[in-house]
């Protein structure tokens, strides 16, 4: 009769080739995916590296391109820039600064009066600073007597003011109380002669 | 010997065949004959099976080519995870970097540092550039839109129209080359592409619009504590460059607007708009201006819906041929209220219909709402005109 051992160990022997066979395969499997996957990621990344490369030299080149442009309009920029601040001394002052105010309300005047169009500022009456946000108000209570066309070109005086290029300090009007009278100039023409009371806002920083 | 088995094994010479004797007589008689009585051969020998117990199969070819196949998988296997975790991965960093090799995920680790630091600095300068372009734009646009009032000011003399005209002309060429040069940084690319080594780090655009605020924010702190007049002008210009970096509504103006096809009207309100969006010293002026109220514009309107009841209204004939005089004004920018005083003065019965004509003229401006008066009352005679007062109060509508 055959040896049971050996059938046994035969036997054995059987199942360890069908075992090893199994995980060989399991393995290659798992190794080949696993290469795979893992080559793909490698090539990728070695392309990413290539590429930044290339990138980081462009943007070294382009980032001084641009450090040139503006070194060579920095200039112009500056010059801008103290333009502006000039314009804002006068225009948005850091304080009241009443006092240039009531030089320029009386330059105004000056240049507005004529002996045919009458524009008389008789009163000037500042009142006391309120801050707001971002910016602070000096209120201004002025009474003035004007012809009609001297009284509009004092709306437009207010109305355009503010502007970097006209140099006039920025206010409005928060109220105006208007009065007509008529009177003769020195030709016997009537005039209609406006007697004003205007609260006007004068802004500062 | 236990395990010793006799077969029933004997020697063919010893098995007696009867059959055979009977079928041939010449092998009977020469077997009885001549042969001696007993056994021809020897006992047949035992077989020791317990020897064989340590035999075993011979190894199989196949299972050893499975054996050493498996070993050169797994060995193979081996081999490349730790090729991939030295190339792939920072796991093995301290023993990469003793051969000088740096792994592909810290090489491009470092390039992202690099392209966030380079593209940065590019932004920077751009931005730089952008704030000056905007400044430029600002202070034309000031000058526009002071010159554009004067244009549209119903009040302005043809003198002063004229010289505001020539000044538009003047300033349109350099107000387009701000804001052509200013659109131009505002389309090129702010972010880069980055390998997404960390997840967090998805949205670049985040991640470079940080770094550039936090750069401008660090110079403009270094600066900050200067006395040097220019070294506080340009601290302040970061400040303010770094509110303009992640202001998306003005780029999207910028982007959105071909100032080719703008006419004066539409240029105007792309300055007042940029200037409402852009943090820098005009803003606030900007706002201050943008709730002004035009009294002139104001003054006009109530004469020219006084002149659609009154013809002859103010043309110094109301003491002749009566019609309506105003005698004062109240305007209140605060609560936006008007009041009207004055008188009309008419030959005929007809005072308050005037009034009311008046009021309703006014009731179909533009500008005002609500032109009221509840009480009517007149005095004089049909020779003298009939002389009524006038108390209209009326709102200013909010600007559209």
């Amino acid at each position: 009769m055959p040896n049971l051992s050996y059938l046994i160990a035969a036997k054995r022997e059987d199942t360890q080739v069908k075992s090893y066979a199994v995980l060989c395969g399991v393995l290659l499997i798992a190794f080949g995916t696993f290469t795979y996957m893992k080559w793909q990621e490698y090539s990728l990344m070695n392309t990413v590296v290539d590429k930044n490369k290339a990138y980081i030299a462009a943007l070294q080149e382009e980032g001084s391109n641009e450090k040139a442009s503006f070194d060579t309009k920095k200039t112009a920029i500056n010059e801008l820039k103290t333009e502006i601040e000039s314009s804002f001394v006068e225009v948005f002052p850091s304080t009241d600064s009443y006092t240039e105010l009531t030089r320029k309300f009386d330059k105004f005047e000056q240049d507005l009066a004529t002996k045919d169009s009458v524009f008389e500022i008789s009163n000037i009456e500042y009142q006391t600073p309120a801050v707001k946000d971002g910016y602070s108000i000096l209120p201004v209570r002025m009474s003035i007597r004007s012809s009609q066309p001297n009284f509009e070109k004092f709306l437009h005086y207010v109305e355009s003011s503010g502007s970097l290029a006209g140099k006039v300090r920025l206010m409005d009007i928060s109220s105006i109380r208007l009065n007509f009278e008529k009177s003769n100039d020195l030709s016997g023409k009537t005039e209609e002669v406006i007697n004003f009371s205007v609260q006007i806002n004068a802004y500062f920083q | 010997m236990e395990n010793s088995v006799t077969p029933k094994m004997v020697n063919p010479l010893d098995v007696h065949d009867e059959k055979k004797d009977e079928s041939s007589d010449i092998l009977k008689n020469l077997t009885s004959s001549s042969a001696p009585e007993g056994k021809l051969l020897e006992e047949a020998p035992t077989i020791d099976f317990s020897l064989l117990q340590n035999v075993v199969p011979q190894q199989s070819v196949l299972l050893t080519g499975l054996k050493y196949g498996f070993v050169a998988l797994s060995g193979a296997f081996l081999v490349a995870i730790l090729f991939f975790a030295f190339t792939l991965t920072d796991a093995f960093s301290l023993i990469s970097t003793q051969f000088g090799y740096t792994s592909l995920t810290k090489q491009i680790a470092n390039d992202n540092t690099d392209i966030i630091t380079f593209k940065t600095e590019l932004n920077f300068n751009k931005y730089l550039l952008l704030k000056g372009y905007l400044d430029e734009f600002g202070y034309y646009g000031d000058s526009f839109a002071q010159n554009y009032e004067i244009l549209t000011t119903k009040t302005s003399s043809d003198v002063e129209k004229a010289a505001a005209t020539e000044k538009i002309a003047s300033i349109k060429p350099e107000l387009k080359k701000s804001f052509v040069a200013a659109k131009d940084i505002f389309s090129k690319e702010f972010d880069a592409p980055l390998y997404p080594i960390d997840p967090t780090q998805a949205d670049t655009m985040a991640l470079f619009t940080q770094k550039l605020v936090d750069k401008f924010n660090a110079k403009a702190t270094e600066l900050s504590s200067s006395s040097d007049p220019q070294a506080k002008r340009d601290s302040k210009n970061y400040v303010q460059i770094a509110a303009l970096i992640s202001n998306t509504e003005l780029k999207k103006l910028f982007l959105g607007t071909d100032f080719d096809a703008l006419k004066d009207d539409g240029l105007y309100g792309l300055v007042n708009t940029v200037n409402s969006v852009v943090v820098n010293d005009l803003n606030i002026i900007q706002q201050i201006k943008a709730k002004r109220i035009k009294w002139s514009d104001v003054i006009n309107e109530i004469d020219l819906r006084t002149i659609a009841v009154d013809t002859s209204f103010n043309q110094d004939v109301y003491n002749e041929m009566g019609g309506i005089r105003y005698t004062s004004y109240d305007f209140d920018s605060e609560s936006k209220k008007i009041s009207i005083n004055g008188e009309t003065k008419i030959f005929d019965t007809i005072n308050f219909t005037t009034i009311a004509d008046l009021i309703d003229s006014l009731n179909g401006s533009d500008l005002f709402s609500n032109a009221e008066m509840r009480s009517f009352s007149k005095s004089g005679s049909r020779d003298d005109g009939y002389i009524a007062t006038l108390r209209i109060s009326l709102n200013l509508k909010d600007k559209k």
